[in-house]
């Protein structure tokens, strides 16, 4: 199965009713480790995104997921902004010209997403960070595509793989961010940053079976 | 022309920033701000398209610098450059640094000229990291060794850079000692990168027209320890010389040098015990109270900006006194019925009361014997129209028997170098104050300054307990070498209290600030607090008539998590017990307070309160790092108990908070192992636990001895604390005034604490003590401490191994 425009923004939209569900989940988790504002900025961003969807749809995939980019850099204040907003900023241009996206493209999708990320936040794994959910992601999706898998269990696997990415943060002390100030009382607290990762993956996982 | 972008957070403070520049621009640089997100209804944050825009506003510059604040700042302007074209990208540059510092550096260098590169260079310190220059060919060469204690800092090498830029010799400096450089000798930023610091050798090269007069010139002004004073050597290891000095103990570390000046107490006036108009001595005793409760207000503030609010406490217990009822009542009825005069009548009732508030509890309200008397005086004072200390004609040494409180606000720091007192003890509050104050004191003298003359020179070490009458020249010399060494330590505290402490061999200590108000928040964040290690939340509680509710003690937390911008916030539940009674609740009376429901007991009993606070805690919690500790606790099931209760708050505001125990009873102590499996930390409290531990009341004088932090009773039970703490790897605290003495500071390393939470005004010097701790030193010189038989021991074992001095 290849996905087409709808598909895209059916998956950005089903993402403003999961921040929105999950708000008080990654501000409660922030709060422990950051400023607890994590769900309050993605919730506003994404919101902001569907109102200018609602308003101004873009035609196409790369054009919908820079809207996505630009809404994001505009209205997520803290670190998230230019984080998510570079992620969808290299995602559009791995999209650039197609009307359709087959397995493979997916996934570059995702490479390209997490690439950008990487070089924004210079984080490497293992700092308590997005890159902690989203890299396991990438490279299970990119096993998964090896195997010949369909793309739904290439996203399932992506989406398992987060979820144990995210779950590792938990004992991990945080090297990046404001959460480093906290040094090793930051251990014991899962990081909100891998949890909205994580979120983003499986949204993906569940809205493109 | 060169443009500067600031980026911020806040558009307020990038629109300030800007302002700041273009004063130094002189209209030669071209400025925009790019702050805040732009969406007003929320503000603070940054948006890569506002940095854009900022960007493109700025087309009439060849070069634009951006400078950021906080990380997510840098972010947003890295995103940014992904929206401009290739022409505008090659024009930009990111710089970091600091924002304010960068952007007036920035704006000044562009102004006068420099190149872009050389500028990006100077703000964002990459000149200090490169820090390497070009030896400049066929050079002349000197060898110099830094003298000043503080090293090449900011002022000595910004001269050396205006040297260097005058000559037209090229000159590049390497540090030989730490192996850093060359630095070429006209960037500021590489220079301070040499870490040049006293006693390190450099290595001075410099080439071209001048040379040689260029390093003649620099060698006389390193000698002369850049232009800031003499050598100042680190003193020996080895004791000064033990002639002549008399032994007392050690109370604020220092070294005073200066002429003996005794304070006179003037024998109280005679006063005709009995009035003719009662109603005229009521009036007179009504003003002097009314006088003496605003000097204790004063006393307060002084107290509080000088010596940081828990030190204040002291003059906050002496207030509760001045408006004791029984006390003024009694002293009323004497007036009426008995006719005394004011005086008299004053004496009795305070004489009486100040034995009824011995009988009492905690030290909060019981205010030791000294603060009562220091209290009474005072209104006495009001009566017979006594006068302050006298300040001594020339800086001198002052002598006392005993200090009061009050009496420490009124010496005058110019004319006081150092105190001797003849009783008194290392833990009296007025002895407490003059540490805060950096006042140099031995106490315990005894009789032995009596026969010594007003005017013998004396020198004191308040570290070590010495004081020397009339010391010969070569002891005065060394003593000189070593006030001077001490002096310099202190400024260099001072100078780095933002940094982290770290022992000598690399083991990281946090020191935290004891809190009691939002104000005091503020002000450990600029002692260099790294958060607050207990906040005690009394002050939101006590002398009022209703509980503060929800909204206002969230408020009050939030406003001192907000001023800890992130750094952790621990609260301590209410400690209030039947001696600090609060009139909103029951608390019946007690024969002995201080065994009685206080601390977690109270918490618990009053469980409707302790809910409230809680609730309080825990929705501050959901956006701060915020951590709860419970005082008092002698049992698992208190533990447990105020746990059960913490878990439903938490699930109802969807946190988790983490818990510690105050371990301040020597049943907690007992229960380490226990407590610790169900804790999150430990928060040892000395000033408690010695008291219990010694089953002496430290403010009772005939026991106070006994209660002295340093017996290695107390340490042992420290000990057992921390090894718990650790065993189950939670980190332990200390706070109590132990914490707060810098000659603790290598006996507390060597025990495995943590963390140290201190008064907010003392955190550079303990912060400064950690430094001069070799860790692995410190756990054999704990082992030897716990091994002697008194605390007097203990004190000579620190005092011996770590001088002021060193």
């Amino acid at each position: 199965m290849a996905l087409g425009r709808d598909d895209v923004a059916a998956w950005l939209r089903a993402l403003r009713v999961v921040y929105a569900e999950n708000k008080t989940l990654l501000t409660d988790l922030d709060a422990a480790i950051g400023d607890a504002d994590h769900g309050i900025n993605l919730d506003r961003g994404f919101s902001a995104l569907v109102a200018e969807l609602d308003k101004n749809a873009p035609a196409d995939i790369r054009g919908l997921l820079q809207t996505t980019a630009m809404t994001l850099i505009r209205h997520v204040g803290g670190a998230a902004g230019p984080l998510y907003g570079t992620f969808f900023l290299r995602a559009a241009s791995a999209c650039a010209g197609k009307q359709r996206l087959e397995a493979p493209d997916v996934v570059a999708l995702f490479e390209a997403g997490l690439q950008g990320i990487v070089e924004r936040g210079k984080a490497a794994p293992g700092e308590k960070t997005m890159v902690d959910a989203l890299a396991p992601a990438v490279e299970a999706m990119q096993r998964s595509l090896g195997d010949g898998g369909r793309l739904g269990d290439i996203l399932q696997a992506g989406a398992q793989a987060a979820e144990e990415g995210m779950k590792a943060t938990i004992p991990m002390e945080a090297r990046k961010g404001r959460a480093s100030y906290l040094g090793p009382r930051s251990v014991g607290h899962q990081d909100p940053g891998a949890t909205s990762a994580w979120l983003l993956v499986k949204t993906a996982a569940e809205r493109w079976r | 022309m060169i443009g500067l972008v600031i980026v911020s957070h806040s558009a307020k403070l990038a629109e300030g920033v800007c302002e700041l520049a273009a004063q130094l621009a002189q209209g030669k640089v071209l400025l925009a701000p790019a702050g805040g997100t732009g969406d007003a209804s929320n503000p603070i944050g940054t948006n890569a398209l506002l940095v854009v825009d900022a960007i493109g506003s700025l087309a009439g510059a060849d070069a634009v610098l951006v400078l950021m604040d906080l990380g997510s700042a840098r972010l947003s302007a890295e995103t940014a450059l992904e929206f401009l074209s290739e022409d505008q990208r090659a024009r930009v540059r990111l710089c970091p640094g600091p924002l304010v510092e960068g952007a007036v550096a920035a704006a000044s260098l562009a102004a006068a000229g420099a190149p872009v590169e050389e500028i990006l260079a100077e703000v964002s310190g990459a000149a200090a990291r490169k820090a390497v220059a070009e030896p400049p060919e066929a050079p002349e060469e000197r060898t110099v060794r830094i003298r000043n204690p503080l090293g090449l800092h900011a002022r000595p090498a910004a001269h050396l850079v205006r040297v260097a830029r005058g000559s037209p010799a090229r000159l590049a400096i390497e540090n030989l000692t730490r192996k850093t450089g060359p630095a070429s000798a006209s960037s500021l930023t590489a220079l301070l990168a040499l870490e040049a610091r006293q006693g390190d050798e450099l290595r001075l090269r410099a080439a071209g027209a001048g040379a040689r007069a260029l390093l003649e010139e620099l060698a006389r002004w390193f000698d002369s320890g850049c232009g800031e004073g003499e050598m100042l050597a680190p003193p020996s290891r080895a004791r000064p010389r033990r002639e002549g000095h008399i032994q007392g103990l050690a109370a604020s570390e220092g070294i005073a040098i200066g002429p003996l000046v005794r304070l006179e107490t003037a024998p109280p006036a005679e006063v005709e015990p009995t009035a003719a108009d009662p109603g005229e001595e009521l009036r007179r005793l009504e003003r002097a109270l009314e006088e003496a409760r605003d000097q204790t207000r004063r006393l307060f503030e002084w107290a509080r900006i000088e010596a940081g609010e828990d030190m204040a406490g002291i003059f906050e217990a002496q207030a509760v006194f001045l408006e004791d009822p029984a006390l003024l009542e009694e002293a009323s009825r004497l007036i009426e019925v008995e006719r005394l005069a004011a005086e008299a009548a004053w004496e009795r009732a305070w004489r009486g009361a100040s034995l009824r508030l011995e009988a009492v509890a905690d030290e909060y309200l019981r205010a030791r014997a000294q603060d009562v008397a220091d209290a009474g005086r005072r209104v006495l004072a009001g009566l017979k129209g006594a006068t302050r200390l006298p300040a001594p004609e020339r800086p001198s040494i002052l002598v006392a028997a005993e200090l009061l409180p009050s009496q420490v606000s009124e010496l005058d720091r110019d004319r006081v170098l150092g105190v001797c007192l003849e009783s008194g003890s290392p833990s009296a509050h007025s002895v407490i104050l003059a540490r805060a104050l950096g006042i140099p004191v031995v106490a315990g003298l005894g009789p032995g300054l009596a026969g010594v003359g007003e005017g013998t020179l004396v020198a004191i070490d308040g570290a070590s307990g010495a004081v020397w009458i009339a010391p010969d020249e070569e002891t005065l010399r060394e003593l000189e070498g070593r006030r001077k060494w001490w002096l310099a330590r202190r400024e260099t505290a001072q100078a780095s209290r933002l940094e982290p402490a770290r022992t000598r061999d690399g083991r990281r200590l946090r020191v935290a600030a004891n809190v009691n108000s939002v104000e005091g928040a503020a002000e450990a964040v600029a002692c260099g607090a790294e958060g607050v290690g207990v906040l005690r939340t009394e002050f939101l509680f006590l002398d009022r008539n209703r509980a503060p509710d929800e909204d206002e003690q969230a408020a009050a937390y939030q406003a001192i998590a907000e001023a800890l911008e992130g750094r952790p916030l621990v609260i301590r539940t209410l400690d209030v017990g039947a001696d600090k009674p609060l009139p909103y609740v029951e608390t019946g009376s007690e024969a002995n307070p201080f065994l009685g429901r206080r601390g977690i007991r109270f918490s618990l009993a009053e469980r409707s309160l302790f809910r409230t606070q809680l609730r309080a805690i825990a929705r501050v919690a959901t956006r701060y790092p915020v951590e709860v500790l419970l005082p008092m606790v002698s049992c698992l099931e208190e533990l447990r108990e105020a746990k059960a209760e913490i878990a439903g708050i938490e699930r109802q505001a969807g946190v988790r908070l983490k818990v510690g125990v105050m371990i301040e009873v020597p049943s907690a102590v007992a229960l380490a192992p226990e407590l610790a499996r169900e804790a999150d930390f430990f928060s040892i409290g000395t000033n408690d636990l010695v008291q219990y531990v010694m089953a002496a009341d430290r403010t009772n004088p005939r026991v106070a001895a006994l209660a002295d932090a340093f017996h290695p009773a107390v340490l042992r039970l420290v000990r057992e604390a921390v090894r718990a703490a650790h065993e189950a790897r939670l980190p332990a605290t200390l706070c109590g005034e132990l914490a707060a003495e810098p000659l603790a500071a290598p006996l507390l390393v060597g025990l495995g604490i943590d963390e140290f939470s201190v008064s907010a005004p003392l955190v550079p010097r303990i912060k400064e003590a950690i430094r001069a701790v070799d860790a692995a030193e410190a756990e054999k010189l704990a082992g030897r401490a716990l091994e002697l038989d008194s605390a007097a021991a203990v004190r000579r074992l620190l005092a011996a191994s770590t001088s002021t001095a060193g």
